[in-house]
């Protein structure tokens, strides 16, 4: 072995191996292990080790009412959310691709919702919500309208968070969007506009297909992470009234560290990791070329 | 140059999307600031006072208090030791990737990326059971240990592409002049890959910042961070809390803020520069 090559292992143990098992130990493992205990009957209260049980806790599952409203809730939110965000990014994009004075400063203000602590997102839009310290009912009230129960009325609830979701993750479409946009070459437009192509026409036939592809991979992030949702609807409801907001991630929570039943939510996972792949695997065949 | 015409009509428009924009995005932010601000007695007031003498009172209320200022110090040490571990691990990591070839690389890059698609609370349940039994609940160094590698593919991911633009030569010229691949590393990359790691950096202190369900599960008392601890405030259902909540969800957001506009250089030249190679 040369001496590069004897160097080369060298590194590769020092410099890769220790942070790779790390990984592995503290990723990894705690996956497999999740899909194991989805195949037994294991409550931590009991204080009874698990004990095996075949795909008892999947035929539940089937059954389990409030967790497939829970799995539906999560993918119409999901749903829901990434479009809004999607098409809103798009329009504040093709808006600050334009020339205007301080757009530099406009697009990081533009930006600042996405990096606020989710819990925080919670916090301020429970506030703004409220009868008596928020704004948003008064408002309404100088409109002639309301007042509204933003996170009281169960019917109405789940569009309160959707709200507070919008304005938190269209600033990350908008980046993305706005990357793209910039992407693409002065020329195709001006050689649109030569043709005379209407702003709206070129939009269409020029600009839009050349973003195809980050939009995709935008909405398919944006989706998976939206199936997450966790730490606002957390704060703003506990997953109330009743279990209006009771998002997927809220479930599976409350599942585990409220009820303890370990067996029974470590097949909740691993049926909402399948959706996650199931719909990732859709997505990619729409768009091949963005994997 | 613009091919549109410009009328008076459009400029007007122009001026008038971006201003409702920038109401909107930043009301909620203003409002939570107004409401940190307010004092007592005009707090409940309807319709809402905007214009009153702005106190304190809750900031120092808060500040002089036992709880906040021990779960700030607990957000500022889990962020900032996460950032430092997974900027150096990640890098170490990155460079073997993109500089030596070795068998199984592909399947070790898998694996370092797979975990990075599993919502984080696939391996909560686990890791729960696993600290418990070890009696490492509630400590910084669980924290530190478990957000560190809920960064780490990451960030092995960003620095392998950013240091495969660093010419090969260079490393190369190191190893005639006697350097080790893993002296090549410290000498040649690191330098070199200081803005990436930079941002790297502070994309791995905002993630760790705002990290809500770990820090949930895995404390309850002395290692509680700032986020999780002000559920305390809300939770508490006495009266007149609001100003405490809202000056606590101001001072959580102030370092992300910082650690955003830092960023922002990064975010808007280099992901364009990137998107236009």
């Amino acid at each position: 072995m040369s001496a590069l090559a004897r160097q080369r292992r060298h590194a590769l143990l020092l410099l890769f191996v220790p942070g790779f098992l790390y990984l592995f130990v503290v990723r990894i493992v705690p996956a497999v292990f999740t899909l194991g205990m989805s195949f037994t009957k294991w409550n931590l209260q009991s204080g009874r080790p698990p004990v095996f049980d075949g795909v008892a806790n999947y035929a539940t599952l089937l059954h389990d009412h409030s967790f497939l409203t829970s799995v539906v809730r999560t993918l119409l939110f999901s749903a829901a959310a990434t479009t809004i965000e999607l098409v809103l990014g798009l329009a504040i994009a093709l808006l600050l691709n334009r020339r205007f004075p301080a757009r530099r400063l406009v697009r990081t203000l533009a930006l600042a919702p996405m990096v606020i602590t989710p819990a925080v997102v919670g916090m301020i839009w429970f506030i703004l919500f409220d009868n008596t310290v928020g704004p948003l009912n008064w408002l309404l009230s100088l409109a002639g309208l309301g007042p509204v129960g933003w996170l009281t009325n169960p019917a109405i609830v789940m569009g309160s968070v959707l709200l507070a979701d919008v304005w938190h993750w269209t600033p990350f479409m908008f980046l993305l969007c706005l990357a793209a946009l910039q992407a693409v070459p002065a020329e195709s437009l001006e050689a649109a506009a030569v043709d005379g192509a209407t702003p709206l026409q070129s939009l269409r036939l020029v600009l839009l297909p050349a973003i195809a592809d980050t939009l995709l991979v935008a909405a398919v992030l944006r989706a998976m992470s939206a199936f997450e949702l966790f730490a606002e609807p957390y704060v703003m409801t506990g997953g109330g009234p009743g279990d209006a907001t009771d998002t997927l991630s809220l479930h599976i929570y409350k599942s585990a560290f409220l009820f303890f039943n370990m067996g029974y939510t470590g097949a909740m996972i691993v049926v909402s990791v399948g959706i996650l792949v199931a719909l990732y695997s859709i997505s990619l065949r729409f768009g091949p070329r963005a994997a | 140059m613009s091919l549109r015409r410009r009328t008076p009509f459009s400029r007007l428009g122009l001026a008038f999307a971006i201003a409702a924009l920038l109401v909107g995005t930043l009301f909620p932010l203003y409002y939570m600031l107004l409401t940190s601000l307010k004092p007592d007695a005009t707090l409940l007031d309807q319709p809402p006072a905007f214009l009153f003498h702005p106190v304190l009172d809750h900031f120092k209320m808060l500040l002089s208090g036992n709880s906040f200022p021990r779960y700030y110090a607990n957000s500022i040490t889990v962020a900032v030791a996460t950032t430092l571990l997974t900027v150096t691990l990640g890098s170490m990591m990155a460079y073997v990737m993109a500089t030596i070839p070795f068998r199984l690389s592909g399947t070790a890059f898998f694996f370092i990326l797979l975990p990075r698609t599993f919502p984080p609370i696939t391996t909560l349940i686990p890791v729960f059971v696993a600290v418990r039994w070890l009696g490492m609940m509630d400590r910084l160094t669980t924290l530190i240990l478990f957000e560190t590698a809920a960064c780490l593919p990451l960030v092995v991911w960003i620095m392998r592409g950013f240091i495969r633009t660093i010419p090969q030569s260079l490393l190369e010229a190191s190893f005639v002049d006697g350097c080790t691949p893993a002296q090549g590393f410290f000498r040649i990359i690191v330098p070199l890959a200081a803005p990436g790691l930079a941002a790297v950096g502070i994309i791995s202190f905002i993630d760790t910042w705002n990290a809500f369900l770990m820090p949930l599960v895995l404390t309850n008392f002395n290692a509680v961070t700032a986020p999780v601890g002000m559920l305390s405030y809300i939770n508490a259902e006495e009266e007149l809390v609001w100003g405490l909540v809202a000056a606590g969800a101001v001072l959580t957001i102030l370092p992300v803020l910082i650690a955003a506009f830092t960023l922002n250089r990064f975010l808007l030249q280099g992901l364009t520069a990137g998107a236009v190679k």
